[in-house]
């Protein structure tokens, strides 16, 4: 049987406390220890795993044993065995070696973890239990999955903030190519890391096809294009990769997309969804980063949520030209949602009373106008966002990112809703609210 | 959100089986094997009750799938990813400060 590919993802804000945590001085021992719980999916014979919560060992559970990094009475693994079966979640037990580098497991960890998630296995069986020892830069972690007694390698491992941290197996060592030599400021992984990435664009009109375009040019391998529609006539002012002859032929737009990828960047491994990104959603889920170029606030607050409960960071845009005191003003929005950061509920970009005019409206939208020079705008700035989520090339602190075009002054400045953002937290998608949603029985 | 005993009960006296969670800031009561009106297919079907203000209606209900058989002239205009799962919904407006039982109630009357 073919071993499946593991994939964890943890979000920033998680896994921060989770280090922090285990790096607080002992009285007595050495290490600190502690428990995740995760739920999983299999999509395509892969294994998705989310982390959504860490809890530590109780004090009263440390044994001081100096012989021993750590040692624990088993009173800690039936809380875990508890925990796990109250939720039915998966575990890893979780250590840090406090270095930099590939932590290794000691000859103490080898003899002694399997017993631990052996027990945690024996509790739930049907999610995968594993351990997970932290370096200050690096992650190893193992996990056995339902029905095999092996441990297996994860294939990735990615922290979901800003920028992202990922890990993967098999690391190939830096590629070298001329094609790239301009974007070399990006880090010398940049190109390595755009060979491994998924990156999925939701929408290829006016702003959809843009993103395509640019993704290709940078060297994301791994795209995944969602829409359903055809080229119409009126695409052509503003559809990149769009022929007239597409018009006639009543081409699909994935299917304009991926041509103009492939001509760009042959290796590009380009998987298109015909269709609501609802309909293939498993696929959706497997992404690491969405740029959402979606028509209206609904459509935007269902993907926001999607791409929330599987932590991945979702970039929004948008235009709109409308009439105000009797001239056209043109508008545009870039917003970056991270898991772990304020969301667009939180931006007051999305609000009840947005969502309720706007559901008054249905069937009676009218024509919305659209153009191709703001939505080049829109989709490099968000491009940009999707490499500084990547490769972290900027290196500034991680800060909320809700820009607002005026399509009348050619400008992109911070809109000043941030000014007024009252949490530096996400109170509408907490931490424990990702994977398998947790139902509380009433 | 939180619901008072009492309304728990009576909406149990319908449904059995009732559970929450939360997701963007609105509640949802998942109700496994709500029974139909009469004439609808499936007979049973789960169904997700958001009891809140959401998108201009005071309370929405959503089903695992879309029921045939019972009334053709429905407005089905909600196809969604709620608590990562698909879920359809009518347009049904309901009033405002009704208890769950009652909303429920009112819901499924649009397919009588």
């Amino acid at each position: 049987m073919k071993t499946p590919k593991l994939h964890v993802k943890i979000s920033s804000a998680l896994y921060e406390r989770m280090l922090s945590d285990l790096k607080r001085p002992h009285e007595f021992a050495s290490e600190r220890a502690g428990f995740i719980y995760t739920t999983h999916k299999t999509i395509n014979g892969d294994i998705y795993v989310w982390i959504n919560s860490y809890h530590p060992l109780n004090e009263a559970h440390y044994i001081d044993d100096p012989s021993v990094g750590v040692r624990f009475s088993g009173a800690a693994i039936r809380d875990a065995m508890e925990h796990v079966l109250r939720g039915q979640f998966g575990s890893l037990y979780v250590h840090l070696h406090d270095h930099k580098g590939m932590p290794l497991p000691s000859s103490t960890d080898i003899k002694s973890i399997p017993g631990v998630v052996q027990s945690l296995v024996n509790a739930t069986p049907k999610e995968t239990h594993g351990f997970l020892i932290l370096s200050k830069n690096a992650f190893y972690l193992k996990m056995r999955v339902p029905g095999s007694k092996n441990f297996i390698e994860t294939s990735s491992i990615s922290v979901v903030g800003k920028p992202m941290l990922f890990q993967y197996a098999q690391r190939k060592g830096k590629i070298i190519n001329d094609r790239y030599s301009r974007q070399s400021f990006l880090g010398p992984d940049s190109e390595y890391l755009f060979s491994k990435v998924r990156v999925g664009v939701v929408g290829l009109g006016g702003g959809g096809s843009h993103v395509s375009q640019q993704l290709a040019h940078i060297g994301i391998l791994n795209p995944l294009i969602f829409d359903g529609d055809r080229v119409e006539l009126s695409n052509l002012n503003r559809l990149i990769g769009a022929w007239f002859t597409d018009v006639v032929r009543k081409t699909s737009k994935t299917r304009v997309a991926r041509r103009l990828i492939k001509k760009l960047l042959p290796k590009a491994n380009v998987l298109c969804f015909d269709g609501r990104w609802q309909d293939y959603a498993e696929a959706l889920q497997t992404c690491d980063i969405i740029i959402g170029c979606v028509d209206d606030f609904a459509s935007r607050a269902e993907l926001e949520a999607e791409c929330r409960r599987y932590l991945i960071p979702y970039i929004d845009i948008g235009m709109d030209v409308h009439r105000a005191h009797q001239h056209t003003a043109m508008s545009g929005q870039i917003i970056t949602s991270v898991p772990g950061m304020p969301c667009m509920r939180c931006m007051q970009y999305i609000t009840e009373e947005k969502l309720a005019t706007e559901a008054a409206k249905y069937g009676d939208v009218g024509i919305r106008p659209q153009v191709v020079w703001p939505n080049g705008v829109l989709a490099s700035t968000a491009v940009g966002m999707v490499m500084e989520l990547i490769t972290g090339w900027t290196m500034q602190a991680a800060e909320n990112i809700y820009l607002a075009y005026d399509g009348n002054k050619g400008t992109v400045t911070t809109h000043h809703r941030l000014n007024y953002l009252k949490v530096n937290c996400c109170p509408h998608y907490p931490d424990d609210q990702t994977g398998r949603p947790g139902y509380k029985t009433l | 959100m939180a619901f008072s005993e009492q309304e728990i009960q009576e909406l149990k006296e319908i449904v059995p089986s009732l559970s929450a969670a939360d997701e963007g800031g609105y509640t949802y009561i998942l109700m496994e094997n709500l029974k139909l009106p009469a004439n609808c297919k499936p007979a049973l079907v789960d169904a997700l009750l958001c009891p809140m203000l959401k998108e201009g209606y005071q309370s929405r209900l959503y089903f695992s799938e879309k029921p045939v058989g019972c009334n053709t002239t429905l407005n089905w205009n909600a196809n969604v990813r709620i608590l990562g799962r698909t879920w359809y919904g009518i347009s049904w407006q309901t009033p405002a400060g009704l208890k769950l039982k009652e909303m429920l109630l009112v819901h499924l009357k649009a397919f009588s």
